[in-house]
C-alpha cells in the first residue's frame, strides 16, 4: 500500500512551457556603473587592456604602452581624471617625465611631472570622439621608461585611479 | 552538565521509542528473532516506524513536545507490558574475538558519543538538514503537505530535536552507528562467519566517515544500517519463507530509500580516476571524507569468492555501491562499506594474525589524532573528543563560531531580519541556528556572478542566417551545454518581439529554458537542446544566441511553415561589451522571488563587490560578522 501511495506521487512534467516574463532592460543612473576604475579594487583588470598590473596591496605599476577601457553611459560633458603618481627612485633614473593621453586614438592631452609626486591629469573629452555601444579606449603614456636593473622590465608610472566624470 | 544531560535523555528516549516500537512489531508478527540480534533490528524497524508515526504527527501539526512524550511513553510502555522473553542465541564465537570486539567498540563508541554530544556543527548537518527539521519544530509540523515524500531521518531527528535540540539529532543518527556492527555481526554469526563478522563490523564502525557521518546529523550511515537491516532479513526470509518478515522488510526497505532525500553532493572537486583510490582512502581532501587507508586492501575482498555467502556479499557490495557516481562524495559509499568489509572477513578470516592485525591497524590508523597526520587539511572528519564543549564546560556560542566561520552572522539574523522574510545566502551556512530561512539556489548564486565575472557574461553574440521566410519554430542543438543567455530572433536587421503564444522546451526538459527569453543578461539555459514553437509563423532571417565568451558548437535548425526543418548558416560571432546594470539585473532576479536579503561572504567574489560597491547592487549593509555581511536589497 505504501508503495502504491509513493508511485501515486510520480507524474510527467509539462513538455513546453510558456514565454516567461520579460525583465525590463531599462535602468536608473544610479544602477549603472561609471566609467571610473580604482586600480585597487577587485574588478580593476577588466578595465584593462594592456600593461598595466592592477594588484589589491601595492602600487599599480604601468609598462611600455598602458591602455584601459570603459562603457559610457552617455557622451556629452564628460571629463577624463586619472590621478598619476611617479615614485623618485624612477625618477633618479629617467629624470622629469611626461604623460600623454589618447581617447580613442584622439590625443587629448598631457601632464609633466618635473618632480616626483602624485599628481591629477584633468581634461573635458570632445563628445564626438565618444560613443555609447563599444568600449572607449585609453592609451597613457610616459615619454621615458625606468629600466629595472634587475630584471630589465620597463617601468613607467603608478595609476591609481581613471575614468571619466561629468 | 545538565544541558548535556537533557540532551542524552532525550537522545536516550528517542532511540528507546525506536527500540520499543520495533519489539512490538517483531512480537506482534511473531518474528522469532534470536537473542543478540533482536535489540538491533528491533531498532532499525522501529526507528522506521517513529519515523511514519513524526510524519503522521507533523502532518497533523501536533509534532511538539508533550505530544511527543506521551506517544513515546505509551510505545515505550506497551512494549514492557507485552515483554516476552528473547529467542534463541546467535551461535557463539571466540572468546578472543568477542574481547577485541568490545574493546575496539567501546573505544570509538566514547569517541563518537563526545562527538555526536558536542554542538552540531558539521557542514550537512547545520547547514541543512537541521535547518529543514527546526522549521518543521518551528511550525510544529509542516504548514502545507510535502510534495513528495520528506527524508525519513528528519522525521527521526525531528522528534530528538524537539526535546532535546541539536546535538539530540546527532545522538538519534549515532544510534543507527551503534547499531550497524550488531546487525553485521547476527548476520555473519548465522552464516557461520563470526570471525568475518568482527572484522567486518569493527571495519566499517571505526572507518573516518562513517564514524564523522554517525556522529553527525547526517543521513547515509542510517541509510547503511537500514540497507544491511534489509540485508539480513532477506536473508532470513530467503532461509526460513516466513511472510511474517516481509512486513519489516518492506517497512525498512522504504525507510532506506527516503533516508537521504535531499542530500547534497559531498565532494569539493572530482579527483582524476587514477587518484580516487587514494583521496577515498587516505587524503579524503577532495571527496569530503575518507573510509581509512587498510580498505587500500580491498581487492583482497575478490578472494570471498570462494564460498556462497563471500560471493552474496559482494554482488550485494556493487548494488549498494551503485549510487556511488550519482554523488562525488566519498559519503555515497557508506550504505556499500559493511557488505565490502563483510566480504574482506571472508577473505582474511581464516588468518591467525592477519586478521585481529588488520582489525587492530584499522582501528589505530582511524583514531583522530592518528588520522591528522595522513588525511588531507580540510577532509571531513572527527577531529577531535571536543570533551569540554560536548559537556557545556564550554559555552556552545564560542564552540560554534569557533568552528563556523558564518555562525555570528546567523545569530543575528532573528533581530536584524522581520519573520516571515527569507534570506538568500551565496554560500553554505548554518541555518539550524535561526529561525529565518535561509535560501540557498545556484542559479541565483550564478546570476550574481555572472554580474561580476566577465569570463561568464554573455559578450559573445552567435549569428545565424536563415532564408527570409516565415517560420513555425527554431531549435538549437547546443552539445557542450554551453549557457544560452539569450534567443533573439530579427527579421531585417530589428528584433521579432516575443509573443505570449510562444512554447518553449529543451533536453532535459525542465522550466530552467525559459530563462533563455526572459531578456534577463545574468539567467540561462545550458541544456542540449532549445526549441522555440511560434504558434502562428514569423517572418524571421537571422536568429541570435548570447553566450559566455568562450568556444561553443551550435546547431541552428529553422522550420519553415510549409516543410521540414533546415540547418542554418552560421555567420560567426560579434564579442560586444558586456550588458549594463548587470549587477541590477542580478538583484532583479532575487526580487523577483521576493527575497529582500541577502547574505554573502566577503570571500566570494560577488560577496567581494558587494562590499565594495554596494550602492551599484542596490544593497544597503546591515550588518557584518565573521567575514560574512547581510545586505537588505533595495
Amino acid at each position: 500500500m505504501i508503495a502504491a501511495l509513493s508511485l501515486a506521487g510520480c507524474a510527467l512534467g509539462p513538455e513546453t512551457y510558456p514565454l516567461p516574463a520579460q525583465r525590463p532592460q531599462g535602468f536608473q543612473a544610479w544602477e549603472l556603473e561609471p566609467p571610473f576604475v580604482e586600480m585597487k579594487a577587485s574588478n580593476a583588470a577588466e578595465y584593462v587592456v594592456r600593461d598595466i598590473s592592477p594588484t589589491p596591496e601595492g602600487a599599480t605599476w604601468t609598462f611600455d604602452h598602458p591602455e584601459l577601457r570603459f562603457l559610457l553611459n552617455s557622451t556629452s560633458g564628460l571629463r577624463f581624471v586619472a590621478d598619476i603618481g611617479v615614485p623618485p627612485v624612477t625618477m633618479e633614473q629617467t629624470g622629469p617625465v611626461t604623460i600623454s593621453v589618447r581617447i580613442n586614438g584622439h590625443p587629448l592631452g598631457w601632464i609633466r611631472y618635473p618632480a616626483p609626486g602624485d599628481r591629477r591629469f584633468e581634461q573635458p573629452v570632445p563628445p564626438e570622439w565618444l560613443d555609447t555601444t563599444s568600449y572607449t579606449r585609453v592609451e597613457m603614456e610616459a615619454d621615458k621608461h625606468f629600466i629595472s636593473p634587475r630584471d630589465g622590465v620597463r617601468l613607467g608610472f603608478i595609476l591609481h585611479r581613471a575614468g571619466f566624470v561629468e | 552538565m545538565p544541558e548535556a544531560i537533557r540532551i542524552l535523555a532525550a537522545a536516550g528516549f528517542t532511540a528507546a521509542v525506536s527500540v520499543c516500537a520495533g519489539l512490538l512489531l517483531s512480537r506482534r508478527l511473531a518474528l522469532k528473532l534470536c537473542r543478540g540480534e533482536e535489540l538491533a533490528v528491533s531498532f532499525v524497524a522501529g526507528s522506521a516506524l517513529l519515523s511514519w508515526l513524526v510524519f503522521s504527527l507533523a502532518v497533523l501539526r501536533c509534532a511538539r513536545p508533550v505530544v511527543f512524550l506521551i506517544a513515546g511513553a505509551a510505545i515505550v510502555a506497551g512494549a514492557l507490558w507485552r515483554v516476552r522473553p528473547a529467542g534463541n542465541p546467535l551461535p557463539d564465537y571466540p572468546r578472543a574475538w568477542k574481547a577485541l570486539f568490545a574493546a575496539v567498540f567501546a573505544v570509538f563508541t566514547a569517541i563518537y558519543l563526545l562527538h555526536a554530544l558536542a554542538p552540531e556543527c558539521s557542514p550537512e548537518g547545520a547547514a541543512h538538514h537541521l535547518a529543514l527539521v527546526g522549521r518543521y519544530a518551528r511550525d510544529h509540523g509542516f504548514l502545507a503537505l510535502p510534495g513528495s515524500l520528506p527524508n525519513g531521518m528528519h522525521m527521526l531527528f525531528l522528534f530528538g530535536f524537539v526535546l532535546g535540540g541539536h546535538s539530540a539529532a546527532a545522538l538519534v543518527h549515532l544510534g543507527f552507528l551503534l547499531a550497524l556492527p550488531f546487525v553485521m555481526l547476527a548476520y555473519a554469526r548465522r552464516a557461520g562467519l563470526a570471525k568475518a563478522g568482527v572484522f567486518g563490523a569493527l571495519f566499517t564502525f571505526v572507518s573516518p566517515v562513517a564514524g564523522a557521518d554517525g556522529a553527525s546529523a547526517h543521513t547515509h550511515v542510517a541509510m547503511a544500517t537500514a540497507v544491511f537491516t534489509v540485508f539480513l532479513l532477506l536473508r532470513l526470509w530467503f532461509r526460513e519463507r516466513r511472510i511474517e518478515l516481509l512486513a519489516p522488510i518492506g517497512l525498512v526497505a522504504l525507510f532506506a530509500a527516503t533516508a537521504t532525500i535531499g542530500n547534497s553532493a559531498s565532494g569539493t572537486a572530482a579527483p582524476s580516476l587514477l587518484d580516487i583510490p587514494l583521496e577515498a582512502t587516505i587524503l579524503g581532501g577532495t571527496l569530503g571524507g575518507f573510509i581509512g587507508p587498510l580498505y587500500l586492501m580491498a581487492p583482497f575482498a575478490i578472494l570471498a569468492l570462494r564460498v556462497r555467502e563471500g560471493r552474496i556479499l559482494l554482488l550485494a557490495t556493487v548494488l549498494a555501491g551503485a549510487a556511488c557516481p550519482f554523488d562525488a562524495g566519498v559519503r555515497s559509499l557508506i550504505p556499500a562499506l559493511p557488505f565490502l568489509s563483510l566480504a574482506m572477513g571472508v577473505a582474511f578470516a581464516s588468518t591467525r594474525v592477519a586478521a585481529p592485525a588488520l582489525i587492530v591497524g584499522h582501528a589505530l590508523l582511524s583514531l583522530p589524532n592518528v588520522a591528522g597526520w595522513y588525511c588531507d587539511a580540510g577532509a571531513w572528519r572527527i577531529e577531535s573528543t571536543w570533551l569540554r564543549a560536548a559537556l557545556r564546560l564550554r559555552p556552545e556560542e564560542s564552540f560554534l563560531a569557533a568552528r563556523l566561520p558564518a555562525y555570528p552572522m546567523i545569530r543575528r539574523l532573528d533581530g536584524l531580519v522581520p519573520e516571515g522574510r527569507a534570506v538568500f545566502s551565496l554560500s553554505a551556512v548554518p541555518a539550524a541556528y535561526t529561525s529565518r530561512e535561509i535560501l540557498i539556489d545556484n542559479r541565483l548564486s550564478e546570476a550574481l556572478r555572472i554580474a561580476v565575472s566577465p569570463e561568464l557574461r554573455p559578450t559573445r553574440h552567435w549569428r545565424f542566417a536563415v532564408p527570409s521566410q516565415r517560420l513555425r519554430a527554431v531549435r538549437v542543438r547546443n552539445d557542450g551545454a554551453i549557457p544560452i543567455h539569450e534567443l533573439r530572433a530579427f527579421a531585417g536587421g530589428r528584433e521579432v518581439a516575443r509573443q505570449t503564444g510562444w512554447r518553449l522546451s529543451g533536453r532535459p526538459p525542465a522550466p530552467d529554458v525559459q530563462q533563455a527569453f526572459d531578456n534577463s543578461p545574468v539567467t540561462f539555459w545550458a541544456g542540449k537542446r532549445l526549441e522555440v514553437e511560434f504558434g502562428h509563423p514569423v517572418s524571421l532571417d537571422a536568429v541570435v544566441l548570447e553566450s559566455p565568451p568562450r568556444p561553443a558548437r551550435f546547431t541552428v535548425e529553422a522550420l519553415p511553415e510549409s516543410g521540414a526543418w533546415t540547418a542554418a548558416r552560421a555567420a560567426g560571432y560579434d564579442d560586444v561589451p558586456r550588458p549594463r546594470g548587470l549587477r541590477r539585473s542580478a538583484i532583479r532576479e532575487l526580487k523577483a522571488r521576493n527575497i529582500d536579503y541577502l547574505l554573502a561572504p566577503d570571500s566570494e567574489p560577488a560577496g567581494k563587490d558587494l562590499a565594495e560597491r554596494p550602492s551599484l547592487w542596490g544593497a544597503a549593509e546591515l550588518a557584518r560578522a565573521g567575514g560574512f555581511r547581510l545586505y537588505r536589497l533595495r
